[in-house]
């Protein structure tokens, strides 16, 4: 149907006048502002994700390769360094041993996915977090691939305590424009989880079973 | 009475006594989760502001869905309206077969199954997998799915390791933990072989053209993301105008469902990504009226306000009872009382509006304030009028409101009503079978005893001295 | 079953010159809307509602003309029917003054809410309505809200409270039976003391298997909770529940909670 006519039917309908009159509601301030850090750990953990403490690029690098070794992981793909906001990540596990084995500037199609799927972990930043649910922002565009935080089973983010929000209403008031500067913009809460099989939860179902967050302060 | 094919359904799931007590622990179980404590949020002032932000959104939805189709285009994106579901599937279908679509994966989406996409998609010979966990197992069960957000709840474990050993070939488990690993790996192939993406839409962001996708999985961001074609079916009302807004219903949606602050992935995507190293190369977004209009244009147009997060269902005693397989429709439980009839027709779905006892826990819990008992009583006035009530019914209730606009003739059928039932009293006085209509009471109850006065002649007879 | 107990009123039904509680001189009047359940099928409860509002000081009417609120017809969607009872229904309250007390929330909440909503495009009947609507009161509100009534529940026996889902829902009725049971001995329904009963009016009879899957469901809980009496606010769910609970053979009486209420000194 054209576009024209289909509003015009929307129009006609709405001309009954059958949908409430509802009084503007005032806009809900949710969250509090006190110690956004510890109410960011406390939500994270009890979503199931793991929190990380740094003060410097080089306490990142070695909390990184500490969490890649844990789980002996091989290979990595990782945002565009200037995304990370801590340089030299990448060929710090490089040195390690581990392969990048996709590499942000490398053109888009299914050998990039392919070979993004192999990966044991994958490394991002993020524009901030909310602080009542523990939840990561992340801005995927140019140099911030999608999969890096979805087809790893782990996914390590960094996070700066200083671009914590009180909640999604609270960032969303704030940053009013911030669907323009991304192609996907992604709320991440904890691991990947269903309760679909009776309502037993199980992480890791189809994105990432490890979330570890590590907080730069 | 003639069992209607609702009848028969809802006795052939009650019946299924290992089924019907799946789906009322789930049901329980959730509606225990929903997040009623003001601790972080207040719900009370929340709940007023979505109900706010959807009404408006309705009132301004030709508005808002321009602006979006603007937007949309503007970030390399396709729009395409379609006046009912043939439009719909056809668009999708052709726009399959242009592309050498051979293989689809999909996110859960209600309208997909109200339009039955993939029976069209099929049908065209592309080959087509759910994706989300519940929808998965219930494709391979050939089922359908009861439930708005827990598609398989009425399935336990076991049935699933049942399910997945006879038709994967996998052997038996029912450890969750397994079975999900072992979908893991099965459908992690499907996501990157496919060419195309097909997903549903939670909301949609009129300035910004973007569409958002609320999971706890994964797999809408894999459907969205893998494929180089996505395509979002939409139903034309969920949308709302800014980015703030969907914020408020995105804070009410998983507090109502499942008790989480937010579901796992909130997924907004725009348009077409330029110069990216992932996501699709294409972004169709196809909005669906199928009877909306129409519905927005009676008394229950605010149903359209609904943002499928499924606290109604869960509370629901009758939903608890019959599960969503009972209501035999695409959307269920107290939602789908009033929808369905709205877009389906109430000739033939008019019954599941009487399939309630108007408790009201449905609105109570709902985070919109949807004023469903009053709807439901409204689309049984239309029952009424088009005149399915039986017949017994129809007379009984003529015959009931003329005695009792007579005190006189109120009285006079109080005593007859007082000698038939004398004739049917049982030694205790209950009587233990009634007659004709009345014995859908009898069959599972008995009735009080027959008095010999009523009320008004004790209060007649009762000295009141002087005043 | 308590042998031969077929809901046998525990109040007195004194007459008004012999009454052994003087109607004070600044008795409260009050306009009675016994219900067509209980007019029909219970008159005892509209008697011990009557003893429980005298008690409390209340010179109590009954304004005769009076039949069904309509809202059965309404319920069914027969909403031609509703009009006519509901029109019939405000000649007969808007000739009475003062306020009108109703023992069922469920009438309560078709008199208070639905009848204006019925006849707000009503010339002759729409403001009267509205005004019915303002002074037409639950029993427990009354009691409770009104006018303070120091009146209370006894009970020998355990007591399971079942709040009607119209009553509970749409007249706000939380607290007021609370109060009225005060500290008497309670038996816990749990998570199913607000569930439906499955009663639902023509629901119980129309979709009778489910209505009996949902009264099973209560009297399970009720049974679980060990209590001795089962009471409520409303006669439609106490008929259906005591009628499943008789089938059942099971041990619990079951009461409005008009009839155990008592006040200090009777």
């Amino acid at each position: 149907m054209e576009r024209v006519e289909f509003l015009a039917r929307v129009t006609a309908a709405l001309g009954a006048k059958k949908v409430p009159q509802v009084p503007d509601a005032p806009a809900v301030a949710i969250g509090s502002s006190q110690d956004l850090v510890a109410q960011f750990v406390a939500a994270a953990s009890d979503v199931g994700a793991s929190i990380h403490r740094a003060s410097s690029g080089a306490e990142v690098r070695e909390l990184v390769l500490g969490i890649a070794t844990a789980i002996s992981a091989r290979s990595f793909i990782s945002w565009d360094e200037a995304h990370l906001g801590v340089l030299g990540i990448g060929p710090f596990l490089e040195v390690a041993g581990l392969e990048e084995v996709a590499k942000p500037g490398d053109s888009n199609g299914e050998s990039f996915l392919t070979a993004a799927e192999t990966a044991d972990v994958g490394v991002t930043g993020s524009i901030g977090g909310l602080a009542d649910s523990g939840t990561l922002i992340l801005n995927h565009g140019s140099g911030r691939a999608r999969i890096a935080s979805l087809l790893p089973p782990v996914h390590i983010a960094i996070l700066r305590a200083d671009q914590l929000h009180a909640s999604l209403v609270s960032f969303c008031q704030d940053n009013p424009d911030a669907l323009e500067a991304s192609s996907n913009l992604v709320f991440v809460t904890g691991p990947s989880r269903t309760g679909d099989i009776e309502m037993i939860l199980t992480t890791g179902v189809h994105g990432p079973k490890e979330v570890h967050i590590v907080i730069v302060e | 009475m003639a069992k209607s094919a609702l009848d028969r359904r809802i006795a052939k799931e009650l019946a299924n006594s290992h089924k019907s007590e799946v789906v009322l622990t789930a049901s329980k179980r959730l509606t225990k989760l929903r997040v009623t404590s003001d601790e972080f949020a207040p719900m009370d002032a929340l709940k007023a502001q979505a109900r706010s932000i959807r009404m408006k959104s309705l009132e301004d939805l030709p508005d808002l869905l321009g602006l979006f189709a603007d937007n949309v285009q503007r970030r390399g994106g396709s729009v395409f309206f379609a006046g009912d579901g043939d439009e719909a599937t056809q668009y999708i279908v052709k726009l399959a077969e242009a592309e050498a679509v051979s293989s689809v994966v999909k996110g859960k989406s209600m309208v997909t199954e109200e339009i039955e996409l993939n029976h069209a998609l099929e049908a065209a010979g592309m080959t087509v997998v759910e994706t989300d966990l519940g929808e998965y197992i219930l494709q391979i069960a050939g089922e359908t799915p009861s439930h708005i957000v827990a598609p398989a709840m009425h399935r336990s474990k076991e049935d699933v390791g049942e399910l997945f050993e006879e038709k994967l070939g996998l052997p038996y488990t029912s450890v969750a933990d397994e079975l999900n690993a072992a979908a893991r790996a099965i459908l992690r192939e499907k996501f990157l072989a496919a060419d195309m993406g097909i997903t549903g839409c939670n909301t949609a962001i009129a300035e910004a053209g973007t569409v958002c996708l609320v999971e706890n999985e994964g797999n809408g961001r894999l459907t969205s993301t893998a494929p180089r074609i996505l395509v979002v079916v939409m139903g034309m009302e969920r949308i709302v105008r800014n980015l703030e807004e969907a914020s408020v219903i995105l804070s009410v949606l998983a507090r109502s469902a499942t008790g989480q602050t937010l579901g796992t992935y909130i997924n907004m995507v725009s348009g077409v990504p330029v110069g990216e190293v992932d996501g699709p190369e294409q972004f169709h977004v196809v909005i669906v009226d199928n009877g909306r209009t129409d519905i927005l244009a009676g008394e229950t147009a605010e149903i359209l306000g609904c943002i499928r997060c499924g606290a109604c269902l869960n509370v629901c005693p009758i939903f608890q009872t019959i599960g969503g397989h009972g209501y035999g429709t695409v959307y269920t439980g107290p939602i789908g009382s009033v929808v369905s009839p709205g877009l389906l027709g109430v000739e033939d779905w008019g019954e599941l509006a009487h399939t309630s006892t108007l408790c009201g826990a449905c609105e109570e819990v709902c985070p919109i304030g949807l004023e469903i008992p009053r709807m439901l009583q409204h689309i049984r006035t239309q029952t009424v009028a088009a005149g399915h009530s039986p017949g017994w019914l129809k007379v009984g209730m003529k015959a009931y409101a003329s005695a009792a606009s007579d005190p006189k003739k109120w009285s006079r059928a109080q005593g007859f009503a007082g000698l038939g039932a004398g004739l049917l009293r049982s030694e205790d006085g209950w009587l233990k079978s009634l007659p004709g209509p009345g014995r859908g009471w009898t069959q599972v109850r008995d009735f009080p005893p027959p008095q010999r006065k009523t009320f008004r002649q004790r209060w007649g007879e009762r000295d009141h001295g002087t005043s | 079953m308590k042998a031969g107990a077929a809901c046998i009123s525990r109040k007195r039904w004194p007459s008004l010159a012999d009454s052994e509680v003087p109607i004070p001189a600044q008795a409260t009047p009050v306009q009675l809307f016994v219900t067509c359940l209980v007019d029909t099928l219970a008159p005892q409860i509209g008697e011990a509602t009557v003893a429980v509002l005298e008690q409390a000081g209340c010179l109590v009417a009954f304004p005769s003309g009076q039949t069904c609120c309509g809202q059965p017809a309404f319920n069914a969607g027969f909403n031609d029917e509703a009009v006519v009872m509901a029109r019939h229904t405000i000649d007969v309250l808007d000739a009475t003054e003062g306020p009108i007390v109703v023992p069922s929330g469920s009438c309560g909440d078709m008199i208070v809410h639905h009848i204006p909503e019925l006849l707000a495009d009503d010339v002759a009947y729409a403001a009267r309505a509205n005004a019915v609507s303002k002074r037409t009161r639950e029993l427990t509100q009354f009691l409770v809200d009104d006018i303070e009534s120091p009146a209370r529940v006894r009970s020998e026996e355990s007591v399971a409270y079942h709040p009607s889902c119209h009553g509970l829902r749409n007249l706000d009725l939380g607290t007021q039976p609370e109060v009225l049971l005060g500290d008497i001995r309670r038996a816990d329904l749990g998570d199913e003391a607000e569930v439906c009963c499955g009663f639902g009016g023509m629901f119980a009879i129309k979709q009778a298997a489910v209505s009996g899957e949902l009264l099973t469901r209560k009297l399970d809980a009720i049974d679980a909770s060990g209590a001795g009496v089962v009471c409520g606010g409303d006669l439609g769910c106490l008929m259906h529940l005591e009628g499943g609970a008789r089938r059942r053979g099971m041990d619990v009486s079951f009461n409005h909670i008009a009839e155990l209420i008592e006040t200090e000194g009777t």
